[in-house]
């Protein structure tokens, strides 16, 4: 038998192996397909929790600081090029901008959203129309808004699948999940309060065209940038900065004529249908409370280290991972249930999150397992109250005195009574 | 158009095809088309058995596709690494257990003997088998068979294997002497004839 002697002869060796490196036939043509539903179905999700971190805006999803900071130096620099002010006149012709976006029954227009640091962007042709409808057509298929009725409708081709999302409860002031409608009421309310939080960043030039920009703070950490044209007063750009969440709005053309059809389409009857509810009712401590119990019967009996937005994801990547350790990948039908337990786990978040700083909130729960006896997980102040709500580990409820709180918190209360 | 700027500009295409690929289906599709392959190819060399192989192929796809819109990489030098990580985990994963193992030394072993009553007409220069060398890699650890396989079946470079196994080129230069060197003492010692070879 022939034996190598030296890395050379190693290499001889391997080359002169009769091995027969076909593989199985079909397998290339199957396997593509079904990496390209799986690469379709990853979007899917992560479409739907970019939907959810835009509507849970100003929580934890400040995440992309070079977006922030590319986004501040922008404005800075334009303002600090010198380009003229339109002193005197600023206001009016920002009521003339809001105007013409505010008065349309129809536009349509390209979008990308870019939903984080290191995220990638995604595109999207979004058409509008009254009262309150969107489509929005990307290679990975269509998503349907209808604001009216509360609903959403995903349609992925390459899954032969439709999602249907219905909300309930939505309270009356909530904002449209619909992102043009959603831009049109925030331009009017601030024109409405006089133009006090919007900044006008002068004039320059896109595409060849004149165009004359205003920011407008509606938030800390949500902005919108708009560029008009400076004769007609169209929209020629339109940029919302929401956290970490950035899109932006190019080809925009008001006015449009628009395919009814669009909004209604014919489902084939081959696709499956999946549908989900969200509850858009204010979260109460229940859901907090649901929240922790769901993390800690599915992630080994332990509530999470932090409460956070990305909790979810490494919700999804354990709930993945057990998948895999059982030896399969999991399938659509796992994926289905998966997504609505985190849908409804977000309320617990939601609520955990809006509590305004007045309610000395504290999570103590990282490294306790589930129904471990007086082990207080989690407390706070409900507004108005002088008391506590304090969740212990086996997610019972006590109300208790600021003096009996665990020590820390002690601390904390005694150092807001003293400020 | 000199050979060189045609290479970079191919080079840049393909760099832009792999920033693509993280949003857009036919992009991924083409550098699925154009990998499928090599990364056959190199599961088959770490697991012999081709239905294992493709299995282990499926895994290293749908892996991609569900994680590509977290991989940070810009070139495709980027990609191949992580391609190539991606397929060392899976191929680990797969032979981890000892029963997974011992079925595919199994298969080698049977291989090995339909091939030597089939092909004795061979020249004694041409007569390495695929099955006995396989036996005989497949008893080194995980990450020295990973090291053969690219190093040697795959024609990767040492700095290029040392991003993928977070490692430094001179070690692994000197790792590969060492492991050419046990793989020989394998070999000898799995010859015909010779103890060790008749169970596996």
């Amino acid at each position: 038998m022939h034996m190598f002697s030296s890395n050379e002869d190693f290499e001889r060796m391997i080359k002169n192996l009769n091995i027969d490196r076909e593989a199985p036939p079909g397998h290339r043509q199957e396997l593509r397909r079904q990496m390209l539903a799986a690469f379709a179905e990853a979007r899917s999700r992560e479409g739907l929790e970019t939907a959810w971190r835009v509507r849970l805006k100003g929580m934890s999803i400040m995440r992309n600081w070079t977006i922030r900071v590319a986004a501040a130096v922008l404005i800075v620099g334009v303002i600090g090029a010198g380009v003229y002010w339109l002193k005197g006149t600023q206001s009016i012709a920002f009521a003339d901008v809001v105007r013409a976006i505010a008065d349309t029954r129809t536009a349509t227009f390209k979008s990308t959203t870019v939903p984080g640091k290191g995220m990638p962007a995604m595109h999207f042709d979004g058409i509008y129309a009254d009262p309150g409808r969107m489509c929005m057509v990307s290679s990975q298929g269509t998503v349907i808004l209808d604001s009216q009725q509360g609903k959403l409708t995903n349609i992925i081709p390459s899954l032969k699948r439709v999602m249907v999302v219905t909300s309930k409860n939505m309270p009356p002031d909530a904002e449209s999940p619909n992102f043009f409608e959603t831009l049109r009421t925030r331009l009017q309310k601030a024109e409405a309060q006089g133009g006090k939080n919007v900044t006008a960043l002068g004039r320059k030039e896109i595409n060849g065209r004149g165009v004359v920009g205003y920011r407008v703070k509606i938030a800390d950490d949500d902005v919108i940038t708009i560029w008009a044209d400076a004769e007609t007063k169209l929209p020629v750009t339109v940029e919302v900065t929401t956290g970490s969440v950035v899109n932006t709005m190019t080809d925009i053309v008001l006015g449009a004529a628009v395919d009814e059809k669009l909004f209604d389409p014919q489902i084939p009857k081959d696709y499956a249908v999946q549908e989900m509810v969200i509850d858009m009712s204010p979260p109460t401590e229940a859901d907090l409370i649901d929240l922790l119990k769901t993390w800690a019967s599915h992630m080994g009996g332990k509530f999470p280290d932090k409460i956070r937005q990305s909790m979810f994801e490494d919700f999804s990547k354990a709930q993945g991972q057990a998948f895999k350790d059982s030896g399969r990948e999991p399938a659509m039908e796992d994926i289905a249930p998966l997504q609505k337990l985190i849908l409804s786990m977000t309320r617990g978040l939601r609520f955990y999150m809006e509590l305004p700083k007045g309610s000395a909130k504290h999570y103590a729960g990282k490294g306790v397992k589930l129904n471990t006896p007086d082990t207080p997980i989690f407390w706070y102040r409900p507004e108005k109250s002088e008391t506590y709500r304090v969740i212990y580990a086996d997610l019972t409820v006590k109300d208790m005195p600021p003096d009996q709180l665990p020590k820390s918190q002690q601390d904390e209360e005694d150092q807001r009574q003293s400020q | 158009m000199s050979e060189m700027q045609a290479e970079t500009k191919t080079t840049s295409n393909i760099d832009d095809i792999v920033v693509r690929a993280r949003t857009d289906p036919q992009a991924l599709g083409s550098l699925y088309d154009r990998y499928y392959d090599r990364v056959f190819r190199y599961c088959l060399h770490r697991l012999f058995v081709k239905e294992v192989a493709a299995d282990v192929t499926s895994s290293v796809f749908l892996s991609v596709a569900t994680h590509i819109r977290d991989f940070e990489g810009a070139t495709e030098d980027d990609f191949r690494n992580w391609m190539y990580a991606i397929s060392t985990r899976q191929a680990d994963a797969w032979i981890r257990s000892t029963k997974r193992r011992d079925e595919l030394l199994k298969a080698a072993a049977m291989s090995g003997r339909l091939k030597v009553a089939r092909e004795s007409h061979c020249e004694p220069e041409q007569a390495v088998e695929w099955s006995w060398l396989y036996r005989a890699i497949a008893r080194l650890k995980p990450k020295h068979q990973t090291l053969i396989a690219l190093r040697f079946f795959e024609d990767v470079p040492y700095e290029q294997i040392a991003r993928i196994l977070h490692s430094k080129p001179a070690s692994l230069r000197v790792m590969t002497v060492r492991v050419l060197d046990k793989l020989r003492r394998l070999l000898e010692k799995s010859q015909p004839g010779k103890a060790g070879d008749a169970h596996v």
